[in-house]
């Protein structure tokens, strides 16, 4: 797979330069004292060469049509709609309290990544936050989130 | 759709609870569990000190002591946590000394000051013990140094972390001392034993419940961190005694943020002295392998201070330090 | 005999009926928490501390022990069933067991890991029973060389054995290195990389990462097409492994238990090098090699095998020389201080009931395992019948919280987060996620081990070819690298490769 690969390549190629460039910021030290910025200096260097190679063989390679990187036309939105919704139940976690985050994340997902029955999606997000509740909170004792409403 | 209609019932749904709530703060205090801060694993010393007397916390103060573990960055995460919770008491932590001093004259990104706490009260402490491995040439303190003085930066001397308070205590060691060790900071006491019993590093400074386990496993402790020679060595000299006026060790008590008001001060002060002053807690704390050593609010507060004092002049000589 | 006097003793101690309860209280919070994501043993054993206060010191032992060995099987269920490793020992279980799951024989390979798990419990019990001792001044001998090498041989057997791309696992193992430089250096004392945030101070946290590459990750797959009604794909087989799967375990399990006790004693990495030594002596040593990895049952007997034993050997060091191999037995270890008790070389003559009474009820403990889980087989098939778009919100919440109950911090969450959409990217890209976790997890103790070294021996890397152990890792390191660029072997691995249509050298 040329394209992947070479994408592949890049992006680790970008994260080696990061690191060692990073890492000559910080003390390097000597042979017999080696600094914070030892392992950070050479094991970038490794990833920039490795990444070098892939890229290299990837450019000296016929050209080969691959699958396309989403098998359904729509998949690139479910893939989405899961990425955002975990990010904001990061974010309303504290807000919201643990009870109506767990709730509504579990209720949008069942309702709009492979959409079921309102019955379906209410009875699944009740049944699986009061399981969250009954594990994490009541079993376990542990001091997760309440929210403004103190549940 | 479906998707666009409930994302709006959501999004409603959650402005109309961001509007709600402010909470009834309470009188008397204390009104509700106290969450302590411990500011290092479950199972470590600061958790089994805390183990042992939060019973008697509880009954003095008649609400529950609810442990929050925060270990990381040596103990910063947790300290920075308290200094930015709000000052009512109801949020305490467990403080180690002298790392409660030296992260912010050590460390880049440290966002809490030593003397912008409420100090509320000393425990104990944990005396270092000075243990060569097994073959080493010198049997006792005077033989050590004079052979590292003989091989100056040839013997290896490990303790857990740089800048840490074992650190300090190496470094305290070879000033007093005259002579020049290389440092091998290690992460843990668990990772200072195998070392030290398998002969890797020629010498260790190790808290004294480690060095009293590793008695009869051929490593020899030459001298401990005390004012008087411990119950279970009873044939290990001190320092002190030795000639150099060091008492190498960690000191644990509890603090709360900057500005706590003087009435829960007081009250906290009074509770947490009549526990640590305790002879049944004291016991347990002896039986736990530290070393009690009571003090009420304002004295805990001066001895830190005077501390630092101390550290940041030796800190200073060894330009050490990273900010001022 | 001496030995059977001291088992005769332990059983004594075991088999009280308090001591019982306790270990089955132990155990099956164990199974508990490690099924459950994120929560690991050291946060169910902390949760317990408490209660060990008002019980005698050997109760809480055995309870706390329990715990450990509970969660190592607990994890192996998760594991298997929703490819979501709850700890690094049983991220080998997942590349196996997880495929078994979706062929629909999930009964066989949690069957196969108990079972596996029984057999090597028994031989590390026997083996701590007989080598406690000479094992301690085994571990004592490795020192930061020994360790370095050891890791970096950790690190190139899993490349060699694994079924992709050599380049490219090299360069997913130097970026798990370099993730795991982020965070506080733990020997110039100072913080790099964590641009300011103090949750990144001790590093990206290997719970975090697991489930984000693995479990996170592999819904983001799933959810691409709709057709995806169920986890399991074909019908479910069986719920017990048959006589032909016991056939093809019985040696990986008796290699595993055997190589992963004595990998274990080793403090530190033991267990988890010990799961992945395994599978890839189990790959090597296989007439079908090209089978591992499509859900080949040896590729789960085996490795669960080793990180029992390896647990059971993790016992060795903590009872002899009072070093705890991980943080859980660190945790334990503190159980003992607050006894008043130190575990050391005078432990087991001083205190021979608590020894043989902890040796005994893990064995009873093992058993209590097996009887406890067998019959729970068919309840995990049914969470896998589940319809999916209803299973895979579940999952996704149990993560969240599960993550967010390690250390209460947002942080980490975004973390599982990034690592989730970073694992999506490189299954897509065609790059493995078992170098980078096994150079994440080493990573940090490898850089401290190499610059130790360096440090006490004033920058004279050559000791690491002159003294003997650290010789031999490295001798066989450069063995094993250095024959995949021979011609005829490249060319036999890549006819694996083309029957597993996997992608070029």
């Amino acid at each position: 797979m040329k394209r992947n690969d070479l994408i592949g390549g890049l992006f680790f190629l970008s994260v080696g330069v990061i690191f060692a460039v990073y890492a000559r910021s910080v003390d390097i030290g000597t042979l017999d004292e080696p600094g914070s910025g030892f392992l950070p200096l050479w094991a970038g260097v490794l990833l920039v060469l490795l990444s070098a190679a892939l890229i290299l063989k990837t450019v000296f390679k016929k050209f080969e049509a691959g699958e396309p990187f989403f098998p359904e036309s729509d998949s690139w939105k479910r893939v989405g709609m899961i990425v955002l919704s975990l990010v904001a139940y990061n974010f309303l976690l504290k807000p919201l309290g643990l009870i109506l985050v767990t709730f509504l994340f579990v209720a949008f997902l069942v309702k709009c990544i492979f959409p079921q029955t309102w019955l379906k999606t209410v009875a699944t997000a009740t049944l699986s936050t009061a399981a969250v509740q009954l594990i994490f909170v009541s079993l376990l004792e542990l001091r997760l989130p309440k929210g403004l409403l103190g549940f | 759709m479906n998707v666009k209609r409930l994302s709006i019932v959501i999004l409603a749904v959650v402005l109309v609870f961001c509007f709600f709530g402010s909470q009834a703060e309470s009188a008397a205090f204390p009104a509700k569990e106290i969450t302590y801060i411990i500011a290092f694993n479950p199972g470590g010393e600061s958790d089994i000190e805390f183990r042992a007397m939060q019973p008697y916390f509880e009954k003095a103060l008649g609400v529950r002591f609810v442990p929050d573990y925060k270990p990381a960055a040596g103990g910063a995460l947790a300290w920075q946590t308290l200094a930015s919770a709000k000052p009512d008491g109801y949020t305490l932590a467990g403080f180690n000394s002298p790392h409660i001093i030296t992260q912010p004259l050590t460390m880049k990104d440290i966002n809490y000051k030593t003397e912008e706490f409420t100090y509320l009260t000393m425990i104990e402490y944990t005396p270092a013990a000075l243990v060569v491995k097994n073959g080493f040439p010198a049997k006792n303190l005077k033989e050590f140094i004079d052979y590292a003085k003989a091989n100056p930066g040839k013997v290896t001397v490990a303790a857990v972390g740089k800048f840490s308070g074992p650190h300090l205590n190496v470094l305290q060691f070879m000033k007093v001392a005259g002579i020049k060790l290389t440092y091998i900071p290690l992460q843990g006491t668990g990772q200072v034993k195998p070392q030290i019993m398998g002969g890797h590093v020629d010498a260790a400074f190790t808290n004294s419940p480690a060095a009293v386990e590793m008695k009869g496993t051929g490593v020899s402790i030459l001298a401990v961190g005390t004012e008087k020679r411990m119950a279970q060595l009873p044939d290990v000299p001190t320092f002190a005694e030795l000639g150099l006026p060091i008492y190498p060790r960690i000191d644990r008590g509890i603090f709360a943020p900057h500005k706590l008001p003087k009435e829960i001060e007081q009250k906290l002060d009074k509770a947490f002295y009549s526990v640590v002053t305790n002879k049944e807690v004291q016991a347990k704390l002896i039986e736990a392998g530290f070393v009690p050593n009571p003090m009420n609010a304002a004295q805990t507060r001066k001895y830190i201070l005077e501390q630092k004092e101390q550290i940041r002049k030796l800190l200073d000589d060894e330009k050490l330090m990273q900010t001022k | 005999m001496d030995i059977m006097n001291h088992l005769m003793q332990g059983a004594a101690v075991a088999f009280q009926p308090m001591n019982l309860l306790f270990c089955f209280i132990g155990v099956l919070m164990g199974t508990l928490v490690g099924v459950l994501p994120g929560l690991g043993p050291t946060a169910a054993i902390a949760l317990l501390l408490p209660v060990s206060f008002h019980i005698p010191p050997v109760a809480t032992i055995i309870m706390l022990a329990g715990i450990y060995y509970g969660a190592m099987y607990g994890g192996s269920t998760t594991s298997i069933l929703v490819n979501m490793p709850g700890e690094a020992a049983s991220v080998i279980t997942c590349l196996d067991g997880h495929q078994m799951a979706k062929q629909g024989r999930a009964g066989p390979a949690l069957g196969i890991s108990a079972i596996g798990s029984f057999i090597a419990g028994t031989i590390g019990i026997v083996g701590v029973m007989l080598l406690a001792p000479p094992m301690a001044k085994f571990a004592l001998a490795f020192g930061p060389t020994e360790y370095f090498s050891m890791m970096l041989f950790g690190i190139v057997i899993i490349i060699y054995m694994s079924s992709g791309s050599i380049l490219k696992d090299f360069m997913t193992a130097a970026f798990g290195l370099l993730l795991g430089t982020i965070g506080m250096d733990a020997i110039a004392g100072t913080q790099r990389l964590t641009f300011g945030v103090l949750e990144l101070a001790d590093g990206i946290g290997f719970i975090p990462a697991v489930m984000g590459l693995f479990g996170i990750s592999e819904i983001l797959m799933n959810v691409e097409r709709v057709v995806a009604t169920t986890l399991v794909t074909e019908k479910v087989k069986n719920f017990l492994p048959s006589m032909q799967d016991m056939k093809e375990s019985i040696r990986p399990i008796l290699r595993g238990s055997f190589f992963g006790f004595l990998i274990g004693v080793l403090p530190g990495p033991g267990p988890v090098i010990s799961t992945y030594t395994s599978y890839a002596m189990e790959k090597k040593l296989s007439k079908t090699p090209e089978k591992f990895g499509t859900g080949h049952i040896a590729g789960v007997a085996g490795p669960e095998a080793a990180n029992n034993a390896a647990s059971s050997g993790a016992m060795i060091p903590l009872f002899t020389l009072g070093i705890p191999a991980n943080s859980v037995i660190a945790v334990l270890l503190g159980a003992f201080m607050i006894h008043g008790l130190q575990p050391g070389p005078m432990f087991i003559a001083k205190y021979p009931d608590i020894f043989w009474g902890t040796i005994v009820s893990m064995y009873l403990g093992n058993a209590m395992l097996l009887v406890l889980n067998l019959p729970l087989i068919p309840l995990w098939i049914k969470v896998l019948k589940v319809p999916y778009a209803i299973l895979f919100p579940l999952i996704l919440i149990f993560c969240l919280i599960g993550v967010y109950s390690l250390n209460f911090s947002q942080v980490e969450i975004g973390l599982m987060i990034g690592f989730g959409v970073l694992g999506y990217f490189m299954r897509k890209f065609k790059f493995e996620m078992a170098p980078l976790i096994l150079a994440l997890v080493l990573g940090p103790m490898m850089e401290s081990n190499l610059r130790l070294t360096l440090l006490i021996n004033q920058g004279d890397a050559s000791i690491f070819v002159t003294k003997p152990i650290s010789a031999v890792f490295i001798a066989v390191s450069a063995l094993l690298i250095f024959s995949t660029m021979i011609p005829s072997i490249r060319n036999r691995r890549s006819k694996f490769k083309e029957k597993l249509g996997e992608d070029d050298m």
